[in-house]
């Protein structure tokens, strides 16, 4: 009880992963029960990948060794297609986790998400290898660990609901219904756009990520025509690059606001 | 602005909660002997000290000990009579710590007589009163939180007489005289202050009720936050000015009013003794800087046998483990526990911020905590003053240091930004 107390403290980077991974646990069950063992050497490969390039890092740099790259690695699980060749897995793994999270200096100091930066790679690198598709049962999946991590308190809950909110009443006054995107907008949400380490700084920040990438994602997916996968990828990628300047406008121009109690 | 129908009431409700009384039940007065006191250099940050005295010299109570190498005028001065046992260095040769063995505890009758040749102006003449008795260095600036320049000016003074945790003296349970001098204390700083004086209170009773039109009581409540000065400062200060304010404790304002009423300077200090480690919480008046080991002797409780207890100065969100009590603190805490060690920002690998929703909350008077944070952490000090840091001090970042994952103590990089600032050593 004591060791599930210290969990959802997430008093550690470390207490945060393994709190992701558990909660990815389900997600990743609902591609199983589906995909069945075929997923097993894309499992196997990606784990290998995503950890083995942490480990070099770490090591060349003399760092204490971590196992963060565990949750890129079930992430990009959930997202890659199961046909996908080995190699373009491992090879788009390693180049995500270097750009998006090492070079910066591991988890916690960069502002991009490694799993969305190597899911990114794959979409531009690979014409032909099209994300899977995220289904309803996906997002139910999702839903405690969307409230796992809001109980620990490392969930972007404004950029959440800010995300959510515009996607429901766009898509209702559009009238194309959100059950083709439920998945991927709910998947990618909790576990892409909402990573606190790839969030806005600031309140208002991370209203207008939410927002932003609500658009974003509802322009790409085009109403359920083209790939929602796909779409909330781009869609947390473009706007995890536009974040700090989000920011920067919240501190610098909007600071002036701040209203006394 | 008096009377509680028309006191002004800020409440602020982020960041932590105020510790409650520890042990619970009734406060006991008590007398202890001290053995011990001492002068810290770093409670007085941004100055440059010469000591005025060696290892084995007897001094008295009220003797200049320290005095600042820029400006002569300033000192700091012995709280008791003693013997002088340790003069300690730190880096660059700063005074790290005067330690005094005490022979007794008397209190300084203040030479009248001394500030006959003084300026015959008000404001001179109050100045050159606080520079004789010492009590100048109470005075502090905002931005930077430095010793006041007697040079200077400020439009405005802050009186912080709130009580942030329950452990903390309540200045509304002063005694009859003491509010008398108390507020002639606040008088003589309305002399100094160009437009007020603002007492920051709890209570709902002013502390002040004279007719000196600059002094004006406002009300604070809620969370921690909302007793530290930065907090009052940001509330009430005028927004269109930028102009440097002075602050000041209200034990520190009650001894320039006994020492204008009485013509003595007291530098015994009202203190509560608690903590979760505590037998009993009691109340003691004992001289500045007393031997933390000698106010908590006898009153340590060990909840589980082996466990270890820490003796901080101050409460324990922004307390810090100390020999001594430090100058401006009036609570010793015993906490259950070994305190994180904090990591010092220098060549130690710090972790990375967890981004909490708490934390954007953290600070109370709309400064981005995040943003603050991370730019202390990678030393941009020019991110961190265009973010306001400068109008902020160590107490106000404590709960971020409780707080935060990072393991990074932010009242030590503050300090270093700050110091950065001022255009002092870093």
């Amino acid at each position: 009880m004591s060791a599930l107390r210290e969990l959802f403290t997430a008093r550690s980077v470390g207490n945060t992963t393994v709190l992701t991974a558990v909660t990815l646990a389900p997600v990743v069950g609902v591609g199983l029960a589906a995909g069945g063992t075929v997923l097993l050497p894309l499992i196997a490969i990606v784990l290998a990948s995503a950890i083995g390039t942490e480990l070099v890092f770490r090591l060349a740099r003399s760092q204490p060794l971590t196992y963060h790259g565990v949750t890129t690695a079930l992430v990009l699980v959930v997202l890659l297609p199961s046909d996908i060749a080995l190699w373009q897995a491992a090879s788009m793994t390693v180049l995500g986790v270097t750009l998006g999270e090492m070079i910066f200096g591991g988890r916690g100091f960069a502002f991009l998400n490694a799993a969305v930066v190597s899911a990114a790679l794959i979409i531009t690198s690979f014409p032909g290898v099209a994300l899977s598709e995220l289904s309803s049962g996906h997002a139910v999946a999702a839903l405690p660990a969307a409230v796992a991590l809001l109980l620990a308190d490392i969930l972007p809950w404004r950029t959440l609901a800010t995300f959510l909110t515009a996607c429901l009443i766009v898509a209702g006054t559009v009238g194309s219904g959100i059950e083709p995107l439920a998945g991927a907008m709910l998947v990618g949400a909790v576990f892409l756009l909402c990573d606190p380490f790839a969030s806005a700084q600031t309140r208002t920040g991370q209203a207008f990520q939410g927002l932003f990438a609500a658009v974003i994602f509802l322009w790409l997916a085009d109403g359920g025509q083209a790939s929602a996968t796909e779409a909330i990828v781009r869609s947390a990628l473009v706007t995890a690059l536009f974040v700090p300047l989000f920011d920067h406008a919240v501190l610098f121009i909007g600071g002036r606001f701040d209203v006394r109690p | 602005m008096n009377g509680p129908e028309i006191m002004q009431h800020f409440v602020f409700r982020n960041g932590l909660a105020a510790p409650p009384s520890q042990p619970a039940g009734q406060e006991t007065e008590k007398e202890l002997p001290v053995l011990s006191v001492a002068i810290f250099g770093s409670d007085y940050p941004g100055s440059k000290w010469t000591v005025n005295a060696k290892e084995g010299d007897r001094v008295s109570c009220g003797d200049a000990v320290l005095r600042d190498r820029h400006d002569h005028r300033i000192c700091v001065v012995s709280p008791s009579a003693g013997t002088i046992t340790a003069i300690e260095r730190g880096a660059r040769r700063t005074i790290a710590r005067v330690v005094m063995e005490v022979d007794q505890n008397v209190e300084l009758p203040f030479d009248c007589e001394l500030l006959k040749d003084e300026p015959d102006s008000d404001r001179a003449a109050v100045i050159a009163f606080l520079l004789r008795a010492g009590l100048w260095p109470a005075l502090r600036t905002r931005p930077f939180d430095l010793v006041a320049a007697p040079d200077g000016t400020a439009a405005e003074i802050f009186v912080n007489a709130c009580h942030p945790t329950g452990n903390s003296p309540n200045p509304a349970l002063m005694y009859q005289h003491e509010f008398r001098w108390f507020s002639r204390g606040l008088e003589a700083l309305g002399i100094m202050a160009g437009k007020s004086v603002h007492v920051c209170q709890s209570s709902e009773i002013p502390l002040y009720e004279g007719s000196d039109p600059k002094i004006n009581c406002v009300r604070f409540s809620g969370a921690y936050c909302a007793s530290l000065t930065s907090t009052h400062v940001h509330a009430v200060k005028n927004r269109s000015s930028n102009a440097t304010v002075w602050t000041i404790g209200w034990q520190d304002v009650l001894a320039i009013g006994q020492m204008l009423v009485s013509g003595t300077v007291s530098w015994q200090r009202k203190i509560v003794v608690g903590g979760d480690a505590a037998k009993t919480r009691l109340s003691i008046r004992t001289p500045v800087g007393s031997s933390l080991r000698d106010l908590s002797s006898g009153n340590v409780h060990h909840p589980s046998g082996k466990t270890p207890v820490t003796v901080l100065s101050g409460d324990p969100i922004a307390g810090a483990v100390s020999s001594h009590l430090r100058r401006f603190d009036d609570v010793a805490t015993l906490s259950v526990g070994e305190v994180d060690a904090a990591i010092a920002h220098g060549s130690e690998p710090v972790r990375p911020i967890i981004p909490k929703n708490r934390l954007l909350n953290a600070l109370p008077f709309g400064k981005p905590s995040l943003p603050i944070m991370r730019a202390l952490l990678s030393n941009d000090f020019e991110t961190a003053h265009r973010l306001g840091a400068d109008w902020m001090v160590e107490a106000d970042v404590a709960q971020l240091t409780r707080q935060c994952a990072s393991g990074a103590d932010y009242g030590v990089l503050l300090r270093r930004a700050l110091n950065s600032y001022a255009g002092q050593p870093a």
